[in-house]
């Protein structure tokens, strides 16, 4: 296991961590509650 | 696609993009259109009170094409207003 390989392996869980997915909940939790609507997806959104 | 494995992301960068000096009558589609060009989108907030118009939270899905948005549309204009794009802490 090289030096670049554990770098490697360390910074891909800790982009696994900061990447992981983000409940409604957290959501919520994160952004102000006032002053702010969510918009629903608009049927001709296709996520990439 | 950029090689994820060996990439370091500054700590401030994250799925989350503040934008403001958005028109205040721009539509979802647009929203969408505009934002989902760079990967899915996981949800947006719309400013509507008085003091948040013009503002909004745009999450992506992946924290890499949160940061391509956000390297591709710092000053993009949209009906004559240049966007300012940062990472909400």
């Amino acid at each position: 296991m090289t030096p670049e390989a554990m770098n490697a392996q360390r910074w891909e869980h800790e982009i696994d961590i900061r990447n992981r997915p983000l409940t409604d909940e957290d959501l919520d939790a994160m952004f102000p509650t006032t002053g702010y609507r969510i918009l629903e997806q608009p049927t001709t959104y296709q996520p990439i | 696609m950029n090689n994820r494995a060996n990439v370091r992301l500054p700590p401030e960068v994250n799925r989350a993009l503040f934008v403001r000096n958005l028109p205040f009558k721009i539509t979802p589609e647009e929203m969408y259109d505009i934002f989902g060009k760079y990967g899915a989108i996981r949800q947006i907030r719309v400013g509507n009170a008085t003091d948040t118009k013009g503002t909004a939270f745009v999450i992506y899905e992946d924290i890499f094409d949160a940061k391509t948005a956000y390297e591709h549309l710092q000053g993009f204009n949209i009906m004559g207003r240049y966007l300012i794009v940062l990472y909400y802490q």
